[in-house]
């Protein structure tokens, strides 16, 4: 195995699980979250030699990831992904199961660009200059797409409570 | 929801979740590799491809490894070597823009063709303002990893001169790419870096200038405007943990090119430090104002 293999290999054990659960909420679907993990390191692979020794490959890989899941939402290949306006009802008190995937089906409903925001600072805990590099959009960008995610999500969420309410 | 319930919300949907095992690194790396042997297959059936047809025609050819295809037919001088041109579109399918190889890119990053070129020239600019006194690397490191037990010097770091040019975007049909050149420089025993970043037109970095020097990779820092031959120029000292860089400055031209140009008196932290910064906050700006870093990427 050459130096660039085993380096890279290494690199993937080390960091393609915290990168899937990027993923995973970026799409909401664990064998997409994997795809595009796997595409994502690829690209990273393809650049190792330029990439490999610089301080910020976390931040290449992170950038590569993000975009990789924006460039296939926008080719239609997580086309399937889309749910309904509203997450279903399921009309019980939400087990911590059901928490998880309320919280997914209302993030499927956030635009993809204002969800990879929201998954960046909120789940990344990036600032919101390090978001806007690795969108390559402003800092103002990034706060209002949070915001408008955010408000996204409270109306997605809001809907339900009160679909909910009116089922009981 | 506010901010502080997603991020808890974020945090509990992952731990909750059943999450498969981890990802198998042998496929994954099996599966880089076979991605790299068909760029290399592409892009060596390209030039076969293309060396058939220019004998075909009576031509030479000429051939560097696979990274520059001149085709000169006989008495007729130079043609134009393919350059990079605007993605495709192909239905609703969004391509990497044409290198050089005529070949849509596989990544964001140009390996070689007017592109590349251009970040080459960036890099040679850049050593052509390195103060008087100082010294940087006299021959290119290769681009390998190195043995990780190797000692690194700025000779053998292949950090220590370094260019890369990547797409970024295309926005409104024009093609936006970033060119950057970095250099290890030495005093003596000890080294610092000096670093330059240029952003072609039709970038959608911040519009007001601190705004847009604040932006360089996500470091954020203290910013003043100040002027440097009538021009405003944002200068930022760095305040994050992080320690890429200690001061920058940043300009944004006529055209919307907007130029970074960033130092720092460490190097990696492999060796010593400059004892002082390579250059004062008027000459950083000064440097970010310089038609060479715009020149090198739009001419």
């Amino acid at each position: 195995m050459s130096d660039r293999d085993s380096d890279f290999a290494e690199y993937f054990a080390a960091k393609s699980d915290a990168m899937r659960g990027t993923a995973y909420l970026l799409c909401g679907d664990w064998h997409r979250a994997e795809d595009l993990v796997q595409n994502a390191f690829t690209k990273v692979y393809l650049a190792w030699n330029r990439v490999s020794r610089h301080e910020v490959l976390d931040g290449y890989t992170r950038r590569t990831l993000v975009r990789t899941f924006l460039d296939e939402r926008r080719r239609g290949w997580f086309r399937r992904e889309q749910v309904a306006e509203a997450p279903p009802d399921r009309g019980v008190a939400p087990t911590s199961g059901e928490d998880r995937m309320v919280l997914l089906d209302a993030l499927a409903t956030v635009p993809p660009r204002q969800r990879a925001v929201l998954v960046l600072r909120y789940w990344e805990d990036l600032s919101v200059e390090e978001t806007a590099g690795v969108l390559h959009c402003s800092a103002g960008t990034v706060k209002s797409q949070a915001a408008r995610g955010l408000q996204t999500l409270r109306n997605t969420l809001g809907e339900r409570d009160y679909d909910r309410e009116s089922a009981r | 929801m506010n901010e502080s319930e997603l991020r808890d919300g974020l945090r509990r949907t992952i731990a909750t979740a059943d999450q498969p095992p981890s990802m198998n690194t042998d496929a994954a790396l099996e599966a880089a590799r076979a991605a790299h042997r068909r760029r290399r297959t592409t892009v060596a059936g390209m030039g076969a491809a293309a060396a058939v047809v220019a004998i075909a025609v009576g031509g030479t050819v000429a051939l560097s490894g696979v990274d520059r295809l001149d085709l000169t037919p006989g008495g007729q001088g130079p043609l134009t070597t393919p350059i990079a041109t605007s993605p495709q579109e192909a239905g609703t399918e969004t391509v990497w823009p044409t290198g050089a190889d005529g070949q849509p890119q596989q990544d964001r990053t140009a390996s070689n063709g007017e592109r590349f070129e251009q970040g080459a020239r960036l890099l040679t600019e850049l050593i052509g303002v390195v103060p008087a006194g100082y010294t940087v690397p006299q021959r290119t490191p290769i681009l390998t990893t190195p043995d990780s037990t190797a000692v690194l010097t700025p000779d053998t770091d292949p950090w220590s001169r370094y260019n890369q040019s990547q797409f970024s975007d295309r926005v409104g049909g024009v093609e936006v790419w970033e060119h950057l050149a970095s250099l290890a420089v030495s005093d003596g025993p000890t080294t610092g870096r000096l670093y330059v970043e240029v952003h072609t037109p039709g970038n959608t970095l911040p519009a007001d200038t601190c705004g847009m020097a604040v932006s360089l990779w996500g470091l954020g820092g203290d910013c003043q405007v100040v002027s440097a031959g009538g021009k405003q120029v944002g200068v930022v000292a760095n305040t994050s943990d992080r320690k890429e860089f200690d001061r920058w400055a940043a300009f944004r031209h006529a055209d919307g090119t907007v130029v970074f140009v960033a130092q720092s008196t460490t190097f990696r932290g492999a060796t010593a430090p400059l004892a002082r910064p390579l250059f004062t906050d008027e000459q950083l700006a000064a440097l970010a104002t310089d038609d060479r870093f715009h020149d090198a990427v739009t001419e």
